[in-house]
């Protein structure tokens, strides 16, 4: 097993560079994880400081207040004509509300408008309006109705604001669950350690009269291939083993009972495959470090930004979509949405995410073939 | 030990080797010389079954070789041309891995990758990568991870070039303990002092074939040349260069740059004899220099041409 443990001694040689990019996928994942909103999505409506002189402080008034504080935040101001330019000119309110003496009488049971001051041009002032249109649209119903002062202010504080409920279609609440986001930058970890690991090695083994010492050594040329090929393995499921390790540590519970860990390791799983035959490829292809670096900042950053890893493929334009269908990445995270909006996988779904996971197969195996036939081009050069 | 019979091999249009044959016995140090290009490396490189060839045949402890002859790989250690050897690995994990391309035991290895290390005066670089060693030191280290298997027959292409004379003597030196070891040696180089030195037969090669083969007193007595006389003169006539050349054993002379060149056959006094026709004719001369033939003069006789051209 002298090629195998040869491959796994230069591995553990990189093993800082494996920790660093470990490190910035972590982080990446944290960072975005945070930025895209976590485990829930909540809408709230829009809060406008609003001023209120408050000259009536009957009942009917006091309801209004409370109808308006629901969603805003009430600040009472003194009525004195600095004060209010002051908070307006600092945009400490946005809309004064003067609430007049005989509120009820003036403006519910009669015609008089209530008079308001806002800042010119902002859209915060028709929304609290609007609002306060609302309120004395009810009340009068209410005051038609004959109800009186106090009846008003108790039916007005009974209503209830309309309840929003989320659909439920991926058994999360409608949100994306914290792993999923893990899941999606997975392909940049296995592109970069991958192909910056394989490369290395590859690379030492055909440096200069290496492949000839190799040749004329007592291990059989497809010996040789068959340790590397299994040290490339245990490399790869290493890492994937860790990363499935980490996301079952970090997430816990939520990911176990999720009923998609199968799916998700399979997906991962495949992705592996597909990284792999390609790490093996450049490895088989590039001949000095900086090469290497180029190629593999080009693809793996390359890939992950047109294929939906770093960019939600929604965003993407339809030309992008289309030529990110000839890299397995794009598959990959294909599978990782139906996973992600999704809470039961059956039907067509089930198809649809059999299919994505088979094209990745196919990719690695296309990738494996184009290594072999590399491969088998410079043993025949050099004879 | 070898036997290679009417061997060819073209690169295109190029012969590297034309119809080469070579005999090598158990036990020999034996030297492949020749200018860049004589074909040496492409003769080793069929020798291993690294190089297909078009024809004749190489037979290696009474086998044919093949690509897939690993009972007989088992027992050729290589040092190649260029250093072989990883940059990622140490210089003693360097040597246990080529010595673990042979040997399987783990203990024994132990022994043979110390041994090799002490071998090669490598004891205080152990830890060390190949990047922070001197070109003299990498081939040591090319060589440690060639012979740490202890190999019956041992193929050293061009092991000193760019090394530094310290690290050349230690290399020849160790070439000849491994001989006294056991192993058969094949050694080839450009470099005839060294071939001189070390080896016990020796092959000239030029245009791929093998021009003239035996030990180095053989292939000395095989050339006109027995001694070749040089005399810094400051003036000389022709008539005084034709009396030279009638002088008994004289068969050239040449006289460039204020240099009298004489050579003659092997034969006594030919100095004296020189130096008598130029005291008689009163002609004054500096610095004499008097040299026995070497390997250079074989290939200049035989070819035409300098072995360093």
């Amino acid at each position: 097993m002298a090629v195998f443990k040869a491959y796994m001694r230069i591995a553990k040689k990189n093993m800082w560079m494996i920790l660093m990019y470990l490190c910035i996928f972590l982080g990446v994942t944290v960072m975005f994880q945070r930025f895209a909103g976590g485990d829930t999505v909540q809408y709230a409506a829009q809060s406008v400081p609003v001023g209120i002189i408050d000259e009536d402080r009957g009942e009917a008034a006091e309801s209004l207040i409370r109808y308006i504080g629901r969603t805003n935040e009430i600040v009472y101001l003194e009525d004195d004509r600095e004060t209010l330019q002051e908070n307006l000119f600092y945009r400490n309110v946005e809309y004064i509300v003067r609430i007049p003496r005989d509120f009820m009488e003036k403006c519910i049971l009669g015609d008089k408008k209530l008079k308001v001051t806002t800042v010119p041009g902002t859209y915060s002032g028709s929304y609290v309006e609007q609002q306060i249109s609302n309120f004395i649209n009810f009340a009068r119903c209410y005051a038609a109705a004959g109800f009186t002062e106090h009846e008003l202010g108790e039916a007005m504080a009974a209503r209830e604001t309309a309840k929003v409920e989320m659909l439920d279609v991926n058994g999360n609440g409608g949100s994306y669950p914290a792993y999923a986001f893990y899941y999606r930058y997975l392909p940049y970890l296995f592109l970069c350690v991958l192909c910056y690991v394989m490369g290395y090695i590859l690379m030492g083994f055909r440096r200069g009269s290496l492949p000839d010492r190799m040749a004329a050594s007592a291990v059989p040329a497809r010996r040789q291939s068959m340790e590397g090929l299994m040290a490339a393995g245990v490399i790869a499921i290493a890492l994937w083993g860790f990363c499935s390790l980490i996301s079952i540590v970090f997430y816990n519970g939520n990911f176990l009972d999720s009923g998609k860990v199968t799916w998700y390791l399979l997906n991962s799983f495949v992705m592996l495959l597909s990284a792999l035959a390609l790490s093996y490829l450049i490895g088989s292809l590039v001949k000095t470090p900086n090469a290497l670096n180029g190629i593999v900042n080009i693809l793996s950053l390359g890939m992950c930004f047109a294929c939906g890893v770093f960019v939600e493929m929604d965003l993407l334009s339809s030309g992008v979509r289309k030529a990110a269908q000839f890299l397995p990445v794009y598959w990959y995270e294909t599978a990782n949405e139906i996973l992600m909006d999704y809470g039961e996988i059956s039907g067509d779904i089930r198809n649809r995410l059999v299919g994505a996971i088979g094209i990745q197969l196919v990719f690695a195996a296309a990738f494996l073939c184009v290594t072999l036939a590399v491969a088998k081009r410079s043993r025949k050069s050099r004879l | 030990m070898i036997r290679i019979e009417n061997l060819v091999k073209r690169y295109g249009d190029i012969l590297a080797l034309d119809h080469f044959n070579l005999e090598v016995k158990e036990g020999e140090i034996f030297g492949l010389l020749g200018p860049n290009g004589s074909g040496k490396t492409t003769a080793i490189n069929c020798m291993l079954a690294l190089l297909k060839y078009d024809r004749g045949s190489i037979q290696i402890m009474g086998q044919d070789m093949a690509p897939d002859n690993y009972e007989v790989k088992r027992q050729i250690g290589i040092v190649m041309q260029d250093v072989a050897v990883f940059e990622e690995l140490s210089v003693h994990d360097n040597i246990d891995y080529f010595c673990s391309l042979y040997v399987k035991d783990k203990n024994r290895r132990k022994e043979l990758v110390e041994e090799a290390i002490r071998f090669v005066g490598l004891e205080d670089y152990r830890k060390i990568y190949p990047k922070k060693l001197s070109g003299g030191l990498l081939r040591r280290l090319n060589i440690a991870c060639g012979i740490a298997h202890k190999p019956r027959l041992i193929i050293l292409d061009e092991p000193t070039v760019a090394v530094d004379p310290q690290s050349r003597n230690k290399i020849l030196e160790g070439i000849c303990e491994l001989n006294r070891q056991g192993s058969t040696i094949i050694y080839t180089s450009h470099y005839m002092e060294e071939v001189e030195q070390i080896c016990t037969r020796i092959a000239i090669m030029d245009h791929g074939r093998s021009i003239a083969v035996g030990t180095k007193e053989e292939l000395k007595s095989m050339i006109k040349t027995g001694e070749t006389v040089t005399i810094e003169a400051v003036i000389l006539g022709a008539d005084d260069l034709a009396d030279i050349r009638n002088l008994p054993h004289v068969f050239d002379v040449k006289y460039e740059d204020q240099r009298l060149v004489v050579r003659c056959t092997g034969a006594k006094h030919n100095l004296i004899h020189i130096l008598g026709c130029l005291q008689e004719k009163d002609i004054p001369f500096g610095r004499v220099f008097s040299e026995l033939p070497t390997l250079n003069d074989v290939f200049l006789e035989i070819t035409g041409k300098q072995l360093r051209d």
